[in-house]
């Protein structure tokens, strides 16, 4: 009798193995070039220029799809809520209920997920294409850190423009959420109301906090799936789709956690 | 000291050898070719030269500094005197001609404001490409492109100069013009220069000194002479094919 077991615990063992080795890998190459940034930001080396182009890019050109995609999320989720609070006598809630989840939760998230989509997307494609055109070694041949050029600007871009899209995204999101309460026969005053005794400022600020870990996170994995690329067109193809799956794994995961440390006095009735 | 020296050097991807034990002396001002069929390794080679590509092991000797264990970081000093000329130009889409001219002396802090301007126009000068300042590489012809990639070089006066396969896929007639580049720059600034080609009849014409690589391996270097009179089988394959 043939024994199965011993060459399949072998496969499952290396299998394990390439996972742990590629995790490691990807955590290591990741934080590195987050530090390295971090030196040369540190050094003063940031390309002014290069910086503001970026954040033309991410902000200005986001703008419209983030709002739009937080207005529309905003107005279906108090077409499915409204209801139900009005059903139970508690129209007098609905306005901070809603506006809580946009300032500290969905405001933030789909703000980040709209960019890892649309920047994060365009990141990974134009380094990748750069990679696989040979103009990343052309930056490296004439003594040009990648990092420094490619790299720095983006993820300083990221980092100060996706606070200011989740403020757009906030607004956007409680501004649907308004305007469908009215729908629903909630006056605009209560909705005001109530947002303003469930809400405060620091509810705001944790949001926006999470948008500062977004922005840093898109950038860091675009650039690196970027400077990863390998095989001409189709690899540019590839490193592209793994950004955006990264991007928006790691946006989900690290919401999750930075719930739990922002959390506690978040929710303050005054 | 010649400004390359290259001691039993290998190099592997994943195992598989690409180039093995390869030793070279690039003499000062020579113009010397590595030529090969496609696969040879001939563009690893000029890669690891550039310090593009970290050989497994051996000795790589820019200007009497051995690159090879050098950590990336600290090659800057060095890369300021190499300049490379890519098989397909690699200039920056995004930016005009006179930016990726000017593109390693702004980085590298090394000239500003009118020098700027003036140093580019002569480094575009000596390519026949005067005038194109303004234009973007996605404008620009394949031989007009490796011109402009050969004055982003220039403009870092380079003590040695690397052409990555600088005639392929270009006309009889440009490909001479761009041979014609490579000697007259030479000629006039005593730049030292490694040619990576299988263009044989551009090779015969410009250099003074041969290598050809087969397999990863060197198997022949020698005068051009001394290459066509070669009694090497695979040489005088490579020769008679070509």
């Amino acid at each position: 009798m043939i024994d199965h077991t011993a060459p399949q615990a072998k496969k499952n063992l290396s299998f394990g193995g390439s996972i742990v080795i590629t995790f490691l890998t990807f955590l290591g190459e990741t934080a590195t070039l987050a530090y390295m940034s971090l030196v040369y930001l540190v050094r003063g080396r940031l390309n002014i220029r290069e910086t503001i182009n970026q954040m033309s890019a991410i902000g200005a050109d986001s703008l419209s799809i983030v709002m739009i995609t937080t207005l529309s999320t905003g107005a279906v989720f108090a077409y499915y809520t409204a209801d139900i609070f009005i059903h139970f006598g508690a129209a007098n809630y609905i306005g901070g209920t809603l506006t809580l989840s946009f300032l500290m939760e969905l405001g933030p998230l789909l703000a980040g997920v709209t960019v890892s989509a649309r920047i994060g997307a365009a990141i990974a494609a134009e380094i990748g294409s750069m990679v696989v055109t040979e103009q990343v070694d052309a930056l490296r041949s004439m003594a040009v850190s990648p990092i420094r050029y490619l790299v720095l600007p983006r993820i300083v871009a990221c980092v100060l423009m996706l606070p200011v899209l989740g403020v757009f995204a906030d607004l956007a999101g409680v501004g649907g959420s308004f305007l469908m309460a009215l729908y629903h026969g909630v006056p605009g005053q209560t909705f005001l109301e109530s947002a303003r005794t469930f809400v405060t400022e620091r509810d705001m600020i944790k949001g926006l906090v999470k948008t500062i870990w977004f922005g840093f996170t898109i950038a860091v994995i675009a650039c690196h799936q970027g400077l990863k690329t390998e095989g001409g067109a189709v690899g540019v193809g590839r490193s592209t789709t793994r950004s955006v799956v990264l991007c928006v794994m790691l946006i989900f995961i690290s919401d999750f956690f930075l719930a739990q440390l922002l959390s506690g006095a978040s929710i303050t009735i005054r | 000291m010649n400004p390359v020296s290259i001691k039993n050097m290998d190099y592997q991807v994943s195992g598989k050898r690409i180039l093995h034990q390869i030793n070279l002396e690039v003499f000062s001002g020579e113009i010397f070719a590595v030529i090969g069929m496609s696969g040879s390794g001939k563009t690893t080679l000029l890669k690891c030269l550039a310090g593009l590509r970290k050989p497994s092991s051996g000795e790589i000797s820019l200007f009497g500094n051995n690159i090879v264990p050098i950590p990336e970081y600290q090659l800057d000093k060095i890369r300021l005197k190499v300049g490379l000329v890519f098989q397909y130009a690699a200039l920056f889409d995004s930016l005009s001609v006179f930016d990726n001219v000017a593109f390693g002396l702004v980085q590298n802090g090394m000239t500003k404001g009118k020098d700027l301007k003036a140093i580019v126009a002569r480094r575009l000068r000596e390519v026949d490409m005067e005038g194109s300042e303004s234009m973007f590489p996605s404008e620009l012809s394949g031989g007009m492109q490796k011109r402009v990639g050969l004055a982003r070089a220039l403009a870092m006066k380079p003590d040695l100069l690397l052409y990555d396969e600088p005639t392929s896929g270009l006309d009889p007639v440009i490909a001479r013009t761009i041979d014609d580049l490579i000697v007259r720059t030479r000629d006039r600034s005593g730049v030292t220069s490694v040619v990576v080609s299988h263009d044989l009849a551009s090779v015969f014409r410009i250099a003074d000194r041969i290598a050809m690589l087969e397999a990863g391996e060197i198997i022949i270097c020698g005068t051009p002479e001394e290459i066509k009179s070669s009694d090497n089988p695979k040489v005088a394959e490579f020769i008679h094919s070509a």
